[in-house]
């Protein structure tokens, strides 16, 4: 972009911009020109210039403080190296597993552990049943060992309501 | 190698590559962490430390085809911004006046007086910048960024950095001119 300089101001304001980017041909040529005759101008962009040379003359690294600090980072590397290890060691005992136990098969397996013990639980559930009702039963009409016997003899399937009801009635 | 290729050698744990990423960027990040600490020698080595431990935790994490100078620059800027948060540094201001590490055309002693009374007054300035303003005006002037890559870094449009810039140096040329040993004007 061309800018046409005019006044101090102007001047100043182009040094600055040409601090932050870059100034086109014309632009320099009519910067440098003004600087040359101008004390004010010069000045100005001389404590801009001496503000970079500050800054930039700092760059040289102070040893002692790097190496200390390196030091804390390369026992840092080292650690994080190890744990790096330890998850290699978990994937690969992963990775073994997976080839020697197909997932399908795993699948399988955990369908049929459940339907047994589905199936357990429901067995256990239905016999314990039976025998609270029996012992209901037998605590209500005070049925001596003969009359649980003819109730087990019966049998809990095949036991028919009216039954039941009949023996209790007698007993009682 | 580039620093992109020795970020691969990291993610590969190799020890030397981040040594030698350590000695190219070491330095230059410890200079701009102690201006963004006014030079507190201790904070901006922990924060080096800090930056470093990001790399190399983050190694996996690092994209490939980005500049891996914007990245460390930017966890760099992140983590200031994080202690600034934490801490309120501007209490604990250390303007060291160093005449030993003055630059210059050799001068007399009343120059280099004037001189160390500059830099004093740079320092006192800065300080008083909050740390986005701090942070774009060390990344160009001391870190020799580009715009886009402050932009990058600062995570606003190129337009904002140059901005910021503008009125920074505006700011800072007309407070400091008083300053300057070598101003016909001022003296």
């Amino acid at each position: 972009m061309k800018m046409k300089i005019q006044s101090c101001t102007d001047i100043q304001r182009t040094i600055v911009l040409g601090k932050i980017d870059y100034l086109n041909q014309a632009d320099l040529k009519q910067l440098r020109a003004h600087l040359e005759h101008c004390p004010k101008c010069a000045g100005y962009s001389e404590t801009l210039e001496l503000v970079e040379s500050i800054l930039q003359q700092e760059w040289e690294p102070e040893k002692n403080e790097l190496r200390s600090v390196r030091k804390q980072l390369y026992s840092a590397f080292e650690k994080n190296l190890q744990s790096g290890r330890n998850h290699r060691f978990f994937y690969w005992v992963l990775e073994r597993l997976t080839w020697r136990v197909p997932v399908y098969q795993v699948a399988v397996g955990m369908i049929l552990m459940f339907i047994v013990t589905f199936t357990a639980v429901k067995h256990s559930d239905s016999q314990e049943g039976i025998s609270l009702e029996r012992k209901i039963i037998a605590g209500m009409a005070n049925l001596d060992t003969i009359q649980l016997e003819q109730l087990d003899n019966i049998g809990r399937s095949s036991l028919e309501d009216s039954t039941l009801i009949s023996i209790t009635v007698t007993s009682m | 190698m580039t620093d992109e290729q020795l970020m691969g050698a990291i993610r590969e744990h190799d020890r030397a590559a981040f040594g030698q990423l350590y000695d190219r960027y070491s330095g230059r990040l410890l200079l701009l962490l102690r201006r963004m600490m006014n030079n507190d020698n201790e904070k901006a080595q922990d924060l080096l430390h800090d930056v470093f431990i990001r790399v190399l935790r983050s190694a996996g994490r690092f994209e490939h085809g980005k500049s891996f100078k914007t990245w460390i620059y930017t966890i760099a800027v992140n983590l200031c911004k994080n202690e600034y948060r934490r801490l309120s540094v501007r209490q604990n201001i250390g303007h060291g006046v160093n005449l030993e590490t003055i630059p210059q055309k050799d001068k007399s002693a009343e120059q280099k007086l004037d001189l160390a009374m500059f830099r004093h007054a740079l320092n006192i300035e800065l300080d008083k910048l909050p740390a986005y303003l701090r942070s774009t005006f060390l990344l160009r002037f001391q870190s020799g960024m580009t715009i886009r890559e402050i932009a990058e870094i600062m995570n606003c449009s190129q337009g904002t950095v140059k901005s910021r810039l503008f009125y920074l140096m505006q700011n800072l040329a007309e407070i400091l001119k008083s300053y300057n040993p070598y101003n016909i004007e001022a003296t």
